[in-house]
């Protein structure tokens, strides 16, 4: 086509479309004066004007956004789910497989609320017998106080000691071991044979191999794994594929803090950068290591930041977190104060997790609320992951309660609750949840009375859940999971905002009461009664409550997630309702 | 949520239009960065309401680029051209690496419902769209600067009259052509 020609065509479309459709034909034939071709091109470009819509309306970025996010699996660049896998090898229910692939509590017993509901007609097993705490690939067991205990490869833990009546429920928790491949459970006559999966690459391509499709498990050279494809060429073709194999056969596994090789310990096959158990305990108490560690490998996610955090000192450790030591530092240059949470992984950390950490860390840091604890800097140093915050002075609900002989007077817990429910309403509105609520993730900033209450550990434990880093097993402290409700400990129920909502409600219970919601009878395991929950109204525990905060909490904490708020937004609305109110009230009082 | 520093942007472009190499590098990075964190929105923006800001979003990602009013540039028109320039090779060159983008390239299964309407509701292909775009700027040059400026580089009809010296309803008469004739080129061929 020509330019005139073109010019020609413009020329009749633009003047064609001041016609009506039943003008429009006779002015065409007119127009074209009986060029057959001018007529179809005009043609065609008139009907596909009427077909084109909003074609192109949206701009090209939006465009391949929405491309990548319709991909199913988006996570091309994602590493492969970890997994837990529970076979029943002996029992009526012999050969039925669990796959576990995410944070989540699950209880094996003859009760209705079971996960798995272990047969009626077994004696020896009871009503919640035993908890499997999953973060794959992590993964361990608690007897919850069976009669007869539960086994791990023979050996007992749990249930009664001799000297304890077995007709009273037991009074200890017991303690959480930790599972490992291959390790056997028996409960009653039922067992349960744990297989821990943790991705493997292909030594040919770096592309991980699904070990449990056909075949991937015979294409191993000296405990190397290969792909379909990189198998296939290293049969098909020369000697030289063969030692390029060998050659990055023989690349080990190096700590990154110790140099000593840890083969065993992160897997023969995995690529990456990998701080070994040893050197991982080291480092929380020992804050010159890491700070070296941090001084010359740290690299910022952030595209825009220049400065590592090499350029930051680390001061105090001021604890250690769930996911890990958290620290004071102070900026060489701004001399800022900030809190930096290190989070060692337990496994070895690849390129693509590192790229996932980074993208996934750099999507939370757009989410910026007065309520939340402001994010500074993330990425990662060694086998390490970091995450740099603001850092707030005044402690956190926890210390708060103990510093009051604790509970709070409603005057000073109100305008704290106020500002938690904004900010989880925040998140919330953004379409996610927080998933780790307790009173030590709420932050205090500020002068004693006048709080500024800050959110923490937003989105930190989901994304490690998410990379599958493994490590995070739950407290082995049952108060630690006051917090949680019940429908997530019994692995009934998975997390959302409408836990989201449980969690804040059972802090703003504790801080107004002084405890926490569930009844707790001296003679119960603690962890069964946190599975099994009774809610204590709130006025029983303080009869001098003020009865509108007194059914708000209640109203919060209903055991049936349906007859809760499906969000804080909607906690926040009704707290507002009554706030003048009981403003008044207290102050009359 | 702006990650980057608008006289950072600013200095990149200008040592990019000069043939600096690193410079699109780290803009292209900038661009993916933003890409991701606007993929992750759409990917959670299921509740109606979203649209609002995921199209805020959009916004802000351009306007980072096109912080044009306080730079020395021979003109505006040519500043916004080489930002709009910049994003189509670099959404181009992702699609490309990226097969899922191109049409045929990765399936996906698709929903009966959504299937019947699919035609109507399928994204273009970008780099489809880039190769017919650069045959319409062989044929006319305007047409294609004003699809560039508007697709790539995501510019209102009133921005864009501006950045060309020409009136808005001058814009949508050619835009209108424009889509028309890429519409046919990309849907009637096959």
């Amino acid at each position: 086509m020509n330019r005139e020609h073109w010019q020609q065509i413009n020329q009749i479309f633009h003047e064609a479309q001041g016609y009506k459709s039943s003008e429009r034909k006779a002015f065409l034939e007119k127009a074209c004066a009986g060029d057959e071709e001018l007529l179809r091109e005009v043609h065609k470009l008139l009907a596909s004007h009427e077909k084109a819509g909003d074609f192109l309306e949206s701009p090209a970025m939006a465009v391949a956004a929405k491309a990548i996010a319709s991909r199913k699996d988006v996570s091309s660049a994602k590493p492969e789910p970890k997994r837990v896998f529970i076979t029943i090898t002996q029992g009526p229910r012999k050969g039925k497989i669990f796959v576990l692939l995410e944070q989540k509590i699950v209880v094996f017993g003859r009760a209705n609320d079971c996960f798995e509901i272990m047969p009626e007609d077994d004696p020896t097993v009871g009503r919640h017998h035993f908890a499997l705490e999953v973060n794959p690939p992590t993964v361990g067991v608690r007897d919850l106080g069976s009669l007869n205990g539960t086994y791990v490869n023979g050996h007992r833990i749990g249930g009664r000691r001799g000297e304890e009546d077995p007709r009273q429920p037991k009074r200890r928790a017991n303690k959480l071991i930790l599972l490992h491949e291959g390790d056997v459970i028996k409960a009653g006559d039922t067992m349960f044979r744990i297989s821990l999966e943790a991705p493997v690459l292909c030594t040919g391509c770096g592309e991980s191999v699904n070990l449990y499709t056909a075949g991937a498990k015979n294409n191993s050279v000296r405990q190397k794994v290969f792909c379909e494809d990189c198998w296939e060429q290293l049969r098909r073709e020369s000697k030289e594929f063969v030692r390029s194999v060998e050659a990055m056969a023989s690349v080990r596994s190096i700590c990154t803090v110790c140099d000593k090789e840890v083969a065993t310990e992160a897997g023969p096959w995995k690529l990456g950068e990998f701080i070994c158990e040893r050197c991982r305990s080291k480092m929380v108490k020992n804050k010159n290591l890491l700070q070296k560690l941090l001084n010359t490998t740290s690299s910022s996610g952030r595209p825009d930041w220049k400065c590592a955090l090499k350029d930051y000192d680390i001061r105090k450790h001021l604890g250690t977190g769930r996911l890990g030591p958290v620290y004071l530092a102070r900026g060489k240059k701004d001399r800022r104060q900030v809190a930096v949470k290190v989070i060692f992984s337990s496994t070895v950390q690849d390129p693509g997790t590192v790229a996932q950490y980074n993208s996934m860390l750099e999507d939370i840091r757009g989410m910026r609320h007065p309520n939340l604890l402001e994010p500074v800097d993330y990425g990662s140093a060694g086998g390490a992951f970091y995450c740099v915050t603001e850092y707030c002075d005044s402690g956190n609900i926890s210390h708060l309660l103990a510093k009051r002989r604790g509970k709070l007077g409603l005057h000073e817990a109100l305008p704290i609750m106020e500002q938690a429910l904004a900010g989880l309403a925040f998140i919330h509105q953004e379409g996610l949840f927080h998933g780790n609520l307790k009173p030590g993730n709420i932050l205090l900033a500020g002068a004693d009375g006048s709080w500024n209450v800050r959110i923490a550990d937003f989105g930190l434990p989901g994304i490690f859940r998410e990379l599958g880093l493994g490590g995070l097993i739950a407290s082995e402290d049952p108060a630690a999971l006051a917090y949680t409700p019940p429908e997530l400990l019994t692995g009934a129920g998975i997390a959302g905002p409408l836990t989201d909502v449980w969690s804040i409600a059972a802090i703003f219970y504790h801080m107004l009461t002084g405890c926490i919601p569930h009844e707790r009878k001296r003679e119960v395991d603690p962890f069964a009664s946190l599975i099994e929950p009774v809610i204590v109204p709130s006025a029983e525990r303080t009869p001098d409550i003020v009865p509108e905060v007194a059914n708000l909490l209640d109203d919060f904490l209903k055991l049936n997630q349906h007859q809760r708020p499906q969000n804080a937004g909607e906690m926040l609305e009704r707290l507002r309702k009554i706030q003048v109110r009981v403003v008044r009230l207290t102050l009359a009082r | 949520m702006l990650a980057g520093n608008r006289q950072d942007v600013t200095q990149l472009l200008v040592a990019w239009n000069e043939g600096d190499q690193d410079a699109l590098n780290r803009l292209t990075q900038m661009v993916y960065q933003d890409l991701h964190r606007l993929a992750h929105h759409y990917m959670r923006s299921e509740r109606p309401g979203h649209l609002l800001q995921t199209t805020a979003l959009v916004n802000e990602t351009y306007l980072r680029l096109i912080d044009w009013k306080n730079v020395q540039w021979k003109n505006r028109s040519h500043f916004v051209g080489t930002c709009a320039q910049l994003m189509r090779r670099i959404l181009v060159d992702f699609a490309r690496s990226h097969g899922y983008l191109k049409r045929g390239g990765g399936s996906r299964k698709v929903p009966l419902e959504e299937a019947a309407g699919v035609m109507h509701q399928r994204d273009p292909d970008l780099v489809a769209i880039d190769e017919a775009l650069k045959s319409l700027a062989e044929i006319d040059p305007r047409k294609g600067q004003i699809v560039e400026l508007r697709f790539f580089g995501g510019l209102s009809v009133e921005e864009t009259a501006e950045a060309l010296g020409i009136s808005p309803r001058t814009v949508m008469r050619e835009w209108s052509i424009a889509q028309a004739w890429l519409h046919d080129q990309l849907t009637g061929a096959n």
